[in-house]
């Protein structure tokens, strides 16, 4: 099927070709466009912390992790749990308190005294408040 | 750019295998040659570095890119020997294409492709940039499994994620340990890494569409594909995502689309590929194995069909060594799937008897679909699902048999979700639309196919 105006030839097959390559032509702009406006990635960050302790830890093994009493499976907390996997690989960060080294998070200490890090000592700390924990020798 | 050099050894020696034979005719072909020579470099280069690892070869020793070097010049020398079945085979004079009278707006769709690629790339770099660790499961899964093969590779650290449940540690290993191999060439952990990997595949797709489709209708396909937000967002997020949805266009490309253009019909080339590349698709994603499974299937019918299992068996020749590391991956190292584990015959068949399970994945699925690559595309997955099944019932051949096979993977994936061991609601909303992105660029390549068996001529033009 064709139609003439103006002197120009249109098909149907011509008209959707245009419309599909102008189409993709403003989504990609638009993609473009958020991701030259998009914010600094929050990964990053809580990599670059946890990467400050990495000296702090044996280079393999499992590292416990001290979880959250409330809302421990909130996704800003599930995301540093991971980012803390992530950084700290291949070591094996557990989310317990019966190991040898405790990665902590400043949010998820109680005030005050925390009974779950009794026997314990903070033997690295990160700018913004992120440590490893180490048991005291008995 | 060590990076970079990691990509190009193993591409440029399997490129001089393709090259020599396959007997490549023109240069749309050599390009998409290239395109899947980049896709197979990384994927049987993951399958060394992951033999190496498991035999206690460290990525961050020398040795390690030594014998990989040592590999891949050898596989290099193999393939300038290799010589096609038939070197001087000619297609019949009729079959020659013909020269086309230039038309005066023939450089309008390359220039409006040129352009949204250009725009696209930049998206990319710029996503690259903002979130050089990938999106949340990229380094929730795939490139922490890197690290774990990279920094733990010296010992047995590096089986650690086995044991991490929540990284998905069935997932097979080609994009771990493709990265894990670049590092090894960089010297050092980059983020670079698993970017130009992601950029490779990315670019490698739309490639394969491009070129084979050819011509205008080329040109549109990948601005169409390029067009799909979700698809273009999937590229720089350094999940395996894109990588399947490649293996998977190149396998459909290769058997059904004459990717390679070789004038010899009887040529062993693209079946040999086809068995590949459908094998990596296993050896990248769960989801893969499904879509071996199913080529398998229609192959097996085409050899009953034509009472001719020849190029059946070189398929099979290309996917058995990879199908040997994925079936040895998945019953020597990893553990089971989080999707199967503790599941029983009657627990699945009562699921898929809750007639509330089948509405609310059917909901969530719509609802997505109809998403996908919103605010700018509306029903955009749908819209073109529907054309390519259209066209297969109505020119049915190549476009039928790709149409049935995307179907029905849709249709696994539907299956999978009913029959989930997790919440449902969470499952289908933090997959579906990554679902769509594997299906997206061979869906493209069947419509196109479907139009250019519809319209005579190269052009899309129905005077």
């Amino acid at each position: 099927m064709s139609y003439t105006l103006f002197a120009v030839r249109f098909s149907l097959a011509r008209i959707a070709a245009v419309i599909v390559v102008v189409w993709a032509l403003v989504s990609v702009i638009a993609a473009a466009r958020y991701a030259i406006m998009r914010g600094s990635d929050p990964v990053a960050a809580l990599e670059t912390e946890f990467r400050s302790l990495s000296h702090a830890l044996p280079p393999s093994g499992p590292v416990g992790f001290l979880r959250y009493d409330i809302d421990d499976d909130r996704a800003d907390r599930v995301m540093t749990y991971y980012v803390a996997q992530y950084t700290f690989a291949p070591r094996v960060v557990e989310k317990r308190t019966d190991l040898e080294f405790v990665i902590v998070v400043p949010d998820a200490v109680h005030a005050g005294v925390d009974d779950r890090l009794a026997g314990f000592m903070p033997i690295a700390t990160s700018k913004e408040g992120y440590s490893v924990y180490q048991r005291r020798a008995q | 750019m060590r990076e970079l050099l990691a990509l190009l050894i193993p591409a440029c020696a399997i490129g001089v295998f393709l090259y020599r034979s396959a007997g490549l005719t023109s240069a749309r072909a050599t390009v998409a040659s290239l395109a899947l020579a980049f896709c197979l470099g990384i994927g049987f280069s993951s399958i060394v570095s992951t033999a190496l690892i498991v035999i206690g070869v460290a990525p961050t020793s020398r040795a390690f890119v030594l014998v990989d070097l040592v590999l891949w010049a050898i596989v290099a020398v193999l393939g300038w020997l290799n010589t096609s079945s038939t070197p001087n085979f000619q297609l019949p004079s009729s079959n020659l294409s013909t020269p086309k009278r230039p038309q005066s707006l023939d450089w309008l769709a390359p220039t409006a492709f040129g352009l949204t690629a250009i725009v696209a790339l930049i998206s990319v770099i710029a996503s690259s940039r903002a979130a050089p660790h990938g999106d949340w499961d990229a380094w929730a899964i795939w490139n922490q499994h890197a690290r774990f093969l990279f920094r733990g590779g010296e010992g047995d650290a590096w089986r650690g994620f086995f044991s991490i449940v929540w990284s998905q540690p069935d997932y097979p290993l080609l994009l771990p340990a493709s990265v894990a191999r670049v590092w090894a060439y960089a010297g050092h952990e980059s983020t670079l890494g698993p970017v130009v990997i992601a950029m490779v595949f990315g670019i490698a797709c739309v490639t394969l569409v491009v070129t084979t489709i050819g011509g205008r209708h080329g040109w549109i396909a990948g601005a169409l594909m390029l067009g799909a937000t979700t698809f273009l967002a999937q590229v720089p997020s350094q999940c395996a995502d894109v990588p399947l949805a490649c293996f998977i266009v190149a396998t459909l490309a290769v058997t059904f689309g004459d990717a390679l253009r070789i004038p010899n019909p009887e040529s062993r080339t693209p079946s040999l590929i086809a068995g590949a590349t459908g094998a990596m698709a296993a050896w990248t994603k769960n989801e893969g194995v499904v879509f071996v499974l199913l080529m398998l299937l229609i192959a097996v019918i085409v050899v009953v069909r034509r009472r001719d299992g020849r190029q059946f068996l070189w398929s099979i020749a290309g996917a058995a060594p990879i199908l040997i590391v994925v079936v040895g991956f998945k019953l020597a190292l990893a553990p089971s799937s989080g999707l199967v584990e503790g599941q029983s015959l009657a627990v699945i068949l009562t699921r898929l008897m809750d007639p509330a399970r089948h509405l609310t994945v059917l909901g969530l699925m719509a609802q997505h679909a109809m998403r996908w690559s919103a605010p700018f595309a509306f029903a955009v997955f749908p819209i073109v699902s529907l054309v390519a099944a259209w066209m297969g019932v109505r020119f049915g051949g190549v476009v039928r048999v790709m149409a049935i096979v995307l179907g029905l993977m849709l249709a696994s994936y539907y299956v999978v979700y009913v029959t989930t061991p997790f919440d449902i609601t969470w499952h289908v909303t933090t997959s579906v639309d990554r679902l769509l992105v594997q299906l997206w660029p061979a869906l493209v390549l069947t419509v196109f196919l479907g139009l250019q068996s519809s319209v005579p001529s190269p052009g899309w033009t129905e005077d």
